[in-house]
């Protein structure tokens, strides 16, 4: 009986010791039978291999190491097989008809005197995984810059301006490019570059030089929009990306006139706007804005077609 | 068997087994882990930086100035400590266009005043404006690079190039000029009554600075010793580019000295020395 759970408790102990002679071996170099032998020698150095039943004892404990022995050559096998893998990944996402619901903020940089930030999303279908047809929506909060302030002061004028309010488009996509980089050397991230390119409405509204808006109510413009853009996107898991990126938003938007008169007594107030927008001075307008966003991908999962 | 005898072969199996099985034990874990948990993402892979001396020539370009835009002639040097870590400089030296204005500047040329002699004028001319207004003349950026991103990438699934993306930050030297420097271009009147108006309260912010300077940047390895450098700054130093009042107090000093941003971006061929490039394990 105790003989029996002796033999248990050894070969219940040999995985682990197998391990402990595994990870020697690993790292130096040595033979698993080279890390067998101090056990075999351990046993047989016992005060009592000299004992009427030892004989039964000692060969449990060869029995045992001769296992390990088996169980480490193995192991150090197959550490050198993984040693030896030359692995072509297939790419790790994969976005064909799949829809990324894509919440972003933006800020403008390319206005001197006013900046604009944006909150919107983009729903983007990927048709394959490199042709994507999407819209896009956002809304803009402006903010004079310190520059603007300062145009009255230095140089007794005052700039007409514009604020953006909000605007749509429909997106088309292309990924020209795919790779992957080490992040110290440690982590692997794969990422995608997307061209863009669209068309849609944007809706602007001028900022009256005169404060005055009962006399200088000021009025709104809906602009055709096409833009050019470019991203990157990370991939974090099978269904979150994170990107970054660029787009060129280009219309023709009307300003207020310089010499704009006031409102006069016969006419209202909409009547004021409206003739302010008949008389306004029409100007290409550039607004280049950079973009953050967090996509999430439906289905959140995807399968493979070709084998690995 | 005596009883002494059984107590003995039960302790000595004891022993055994603890001797077996307690390192056993402690090394469970150890099997559990991958063989590749600590292995490096990349194995054989070329270390296109480590200690290495890069040099490069190009252009770079300031982004957003409120007067005037400069393109210039940009020298880079560096050494790499580790593949991801470097000194580095990088020098615009030559400001090849010194008369490009904003659109902005543009727009407010249009707007200003024609010449006047009336003592209360409060518009300045385009010249006076201009004589005013500073714009940058040299930047040199000593800096530390720091590569923390290594990679390649497909364009067209045809072309490959390895890159690398890094971070740099450093002190930050700018020589601001104006277009004479010492403002002779403001209306002769203004010289001989110092109180004569509000156009005349001006002074170009000149000399150099000295700042702080952050950005990042891109290698695009055409070959192991050749690479496309991109590179963008944010440089950070206090300015008055207009050279005029803005606190409102009437006079243009120091006071009106105010922090500013001023991105750059640049765009380098850059070789790598020695040619020869060491591959990792």
């Amino acid at each position: 009986m105790k003989r029996l759970a002796f033999g248990l408790f050894l070969v219940l102990a040999n995985p682990g010791f197998a391990a402990a002679a595994e990870a020697p071996a690993a790292n130096t170099g040595e033979t698993a039978d080279d890390q067998a032998t101090p056990a075999e020698s351990a046993a047989s150095e016992t005060p009592e291999a000299k004992g009427d039943e030892l004989p039964d004892l000692s060969e449990e404990v060869q029995e045992a190491a001769t296992q390990k022995a088996d169980t480490a050559a193995s192991a150090a096998a197959a550490q050198k097989s993984w040693e030896d893998i030359v692995v072509v990944p297939r790419r790790s996402f994969l976005k064909g008809r799949r829809v990324e619901l894509a919440p972003f903020s933006a800020i403008s940089i390319n206005d001197t005197l006013i900046r604009h930030y944006s909150f919107g999303g983009d729903i983007t279908y990927y048709l394959t995984d490199v042709f994507s047809v999407g819209v896009e929506g956002q809304y803009f909060i402006k903010e004079r810059s310190e520059r603007e302030s300062l145009v009255g002061l230095q140089f007794n004028r005052a700039p007409t301006l514009n604020k953006f309010l909000y605007s749509t488009s429909l997106v088309f996509g292309y990924v020209p490019g795919y790779g992957k980089f080490g992040l110290f050397n440690k982590y692997i991230i794969h990422w995608d570059l997307t061209l863009n390119a669209g068309i849609g409405l944007i809706w602007t509204q001028t900022i009256p030089i005169n404060p005055d808006a009962s006399n200088y109510p000021p009025f709104k413009n809906l602009d055709i929009m096409p833009h050019l853009g470019i991203s990157t996107r990370m991939f974090v898991t099978n269904w979150l990306a994170l990107s970054i990126g660029i787009r060129d938003y280009i219309f023709d938007d009307k300003f207020e006139r310089l010499d704009r008169p006031a409102r006069t007594a016969t006419q209202t107030v909409a009547d004021a706007a409206a003739d302010a927008k008949k008389n306004g001075v029409s100007a290409l307008t550039q607004n280049i804005m950079v973009f953050g966003s967090i996509g999430f991908y439906l289905p959140p999962s995807f399968q493979y077609k070709t084998p690995r | 068997m005596t009883k002494k005898a059984h107590t003995m072969k039960r302790g000595i199996a004891l022993l055994v087994g603890c001797l077996v099985g307690i390192p056993a034990l402690a090394q469970a874990a150890t099997e559990r882990k991958s063989p590749l948990a600590d292995a490096p993402a990349i194995r054989k892979r070329f270390e296109l930086r480590a200690n290495r001396l890069e040099v490069g020539v190009g252009l770079t370009q300031t982004i957003g100035q409120d007067f005037y835009n400069a393109l210039l002639l940009n020298l880079r040097l560096g050494y790499h400590i580790t593949d991801w870590i470097g000194i580095s400089a990088s020098a615009g030296l030559v400001n090849v266009t010194p008369n490009w204005r904003s659109s902005f500047n543009d727009q407010l040329n249009s707007n200003l005043g024609a010449a006047t002699t009336a003592p209360d004028a409060k518009t300045p001319t385009p010249a006076n404006a201009a004589a005013a207004e500073n714009r940058i003349g040299m930047v040199i950026l000593p800096q530390v690079d720091l590569v923390p991103v290594t990679g390649k990438f497909s364009l067209f699934s045809k072309l490959f190039m390895n890159y690398d993306f890094y971070f740099v930050a450093g002190p930050a030297l700018v020589n601001l000029v104006s277009k004479t420097p010492s403002g002779a271009n403001l209306s002769s009147e203004c010289h001989t009554d110092p109180n004569f108006g509000l156009m005349c309260k001006a002074k170009p912010y000149t000399g150099l600075k000295f700042g702080g300077n952050v950005g990042f940047g891109m290698h695009a390895f055409v070959n192991k010793y050749f690479a496309i450098n991109l590179e963008a700054h944010n440089l950070i130093y206090k300015n008055n580019a207009a050279g005029r009042d803005v606190n409102g107090n009437g006079n243009v000093n120091s006071f009106d000295l105010a922090w500013t941003y001023n991105w750059m971006v640049g765009l380098n061929a850059v070789f790598f020395l020695p040619a020869h490039v060491k591959v990792s394990h």
